[in-house]
């Protein structure tokens, strides 16, 4: 396969905690590494705090790795110093938030939010240009030329998500990372954000870490799946592999929560009546580490944990 | 739509309309809503944001303020017109008959006091129980959410967000309700501490036999934990009837819509049981 546009390698992240004269040290990343690929999409899935998000921030370096090392292009980003190559490497990759109210700015119109970004990052020579360039962005994320005159609050949800996704093309992104970018939106909007999200992807070539607690929309866009737990991954590779045949006990665990509108509660109670207990369980075992991984498809791979007997000398 | 009454019902919503007035004239947030809850049911109203089911809820609680005004119907509860209390007779049901519990409901626990505290303070001020009888309550009460019973003199912080909303429901518990209502209760929580706590509903459910109405925009989590399920649209039902039937044979085009917006990765990933996976 060809290079990866980001590589992120045994990245540690620590963070210093617990107040005034504290020492306390809090790894929110332990050893990640993965890939994003020029028009692929990977999904980070894991619950709230297991450090998915921290992973976003070290790759827009709004925080740096305590080790390891994240490459854009074969490029150390800790060496992207500059100026010019700041300016540079923010247009190339960008964030889209799960709030799409909170980043867009209330006071000003959608035109605004868009002609800047053209303007800071030099997409643009002349007025013409910009106006042709509006025109064409509002095209490719599906909303009407007549939403430029309009303020973020009078579209909705999905609208200003649209909005938020041609931003990040506006300055020629190569990477997007999305960040819950539908747990806020109605159901029947979030599969057109995710359309949106593929098309980009399979025609412009886009490459997406798709961040998200929800299993199955990442069942829905991403070829590739990192399950994370506790700021390490535990399973990963191709998507459908590991929800065909996870393995992890925590990736288990999250595919048995998803809720099945085929199997009722009665049900679930009458076969798993101590569920809490044994969910308990595993979050205990998955969070001690144990040296290794093993190979279970062609792309699928998974940590090992205690208990295993086979894994356990 | 005579799947909206049921033959024992603890709640009787009769052609309800909830009006917001305002400058530009008025909104018909929920028009012409009729459907009963039954005694022990869990009762589920879905829609997307705006269709008016949370204005229901809080119209049942008569918590709903202006420019929200009941501007049609009755709601009977166990026998009472609801809408007829005075304010102080409705302050005694609340809570004491009707809990509610919602969305950020964790955020809802007092900061600066211990939860033991807020504990006695509803037991003291409905139940007038000392701090003492208040206190050996409250631990059973944690006992059936699963949280330790030393933690009682913790305060809301040292609990994570799942534990707090099992505070939250054990609070509502605690005066014996006849009706829990829970608008969005898991929504910002994760799928596994959602699985435990609605597992916990349900099977507190069966012991303390309380009816329940459950809020959601999620259809797949509704049809699976309700009896009932009606769904919404703006403030109009457009289909009622049972959850295996919403699932199975959904009649109106919107619900259908509904089930096709939302992938499934049960049709990919067959069902586990991590009970097993624990004791092999």
């Amino acid at each position: 396969m060809s290079q990866p546009i980001i590589e992120v390698k045994s990245v540690v992240k620590e963070f210093l905690g617990g107040g005034m004269g504290s020492k306390e040290v809090f790894r929110a990343l332990n050893n990640i590494s993965f890939k994003l690929y020029k028009g692929r999409t990977l999904a980070l899935v894991g619950e709230s705090g297991c450090g998915k998000s921290t992973c976003a921030r070290l790759i827009t370096k709004v925080h740096s790795p305590t080790r390891g090392e994240i490459l854009f292009n074969g490029k150390n980003i800790t060496d992207i110093t500059s100026r010019k190559e700041l300016l540079e490497y923010r247009g190339k990759v960008q964030m889209i938030f799960q709030d799409p109210f909170g980043s867009l700015n209330p006071t000003h119109t959608i035109e605004h939010h868009l002609t800047r970004p053209l303007l800071i990052h030099k997409q643009v020579s002349n007025k013409k240009e910009l106006r042709a360039k509006l025109e064409e962005l509002l095209t490719l994320v599906e909303l009407p030329i007549s939403d430029l005159r309009k303020f973020p609050h009078q579209l909705s949800g999905g609208q200003r998500q649209r909005v938020n996704l041609a931003r990040a093309i506006a300055v020629g992104a190569e990477v997007i990372l999305a960040d819950e970018p539908t747990s806020m939106l109605d159901v029947s909007i979030r599969l057109g954000v995710l359309n949106l999200m593929k098309e980009m992807k399979e025609k412009m070539g886009i490459g997406f870490l798709y961040i998200t607690h929800d299993l199955a929309t990442a069942h829905y866009i991403a070829e590739e799946t990192a399950v994370m737990y506790r700021g390490r991954i535990v399973e990963w590779g191709d998507t459908r592999s590991i929800l065909r045949n996870p393995i992890h006990p925590y990736t288990r665990l999250l595919i048995s929560a998803v809720p099945d509108p085929d199997l009722p509660f009665h049900q679930l109670v009458d076969s798993e009546p101590n569920y809490s207990l044994s969910a308990d369980k595993i979050r205990s075992l998955s969070l001690n580490e144990v040296d290794g991984y093993r190979q279970i498809d062609e792309n699928h791979f998974v940590v090992n944990w205690e208990n295993e007997k086979e894994n356990v000398a | 739509m005579e799947q909206a009454f049921h033959p024992e019902p603890l709640v009787s919503v009769r052609e309800l309309e909830v009006t917001y007035v305002t400058d530009q004239g008025d909104f018909r947030a929920v028009d012409n809503v009729s459907f009963d809850i039954g005694k022990s049911e869990i009762f589920g109203l879905a829609g997307e944001s705006g269709c008016g089911k949370s204005t229901i809820a809080f119209a049942i609680n008569r918590l709903h303020k202006p420019p929200a005004l009941i501007t049609h119907g009755e709601i009977h509860f166990d026998n009472l017109d609801l809408l007829k209390l005075s304010e102080r007779e409705m302050g005694i049901i609340r809570w004491k008959e009707i809990a509610m519990v919602f969305q950020s409901a964790m955020n809802s626990l007092n900061p600066v006091l211990p939860v033991k505290e807020q504990f006695a303070d509803v037991m003291r001020h409905h139940l007038g129980y000392s701090n003492e009888q208040a206190r050996i309550r409250a631990e059973k009460l944690l006992d059936l959410v699963n949280i330790p019973r030393d933690r009682l003199s913790d305060y809301p912080h040292q609990f994570s967000g799942g534990m707090r909303q099992r505070l939250v429901i054990a609070i509502a518990l605690s005066l014996n309700p006849k009706l829990i209502i829970m608008d969005e209760p898991t929504t910002a929580l994760d799928v596994v501490v959602q699985r435990e706590i609605l597992q916990q509903i349900y099977q507190l459910r069966k012991e303390f036999d309380f009816s329940v109405l459950f809020i959601t925009h999620d259809l797949a989590l509704m049809t699976q934990l309700c009896d009932r399920v009606a769904v919404m649209r703006k403030g109009k039902i457009v289909e009622i009837n049972s959850a295996r039937e919403i699932r199975n044979n959904p009649s109106h085009s919107y619900t259908q819509q509904l089930w096709a917006s939302f992938p499934n990765i049960h049709e990919e990933a067959k069902h586990i049981r991590v009970t097993e996976d624990i004791s092999a």
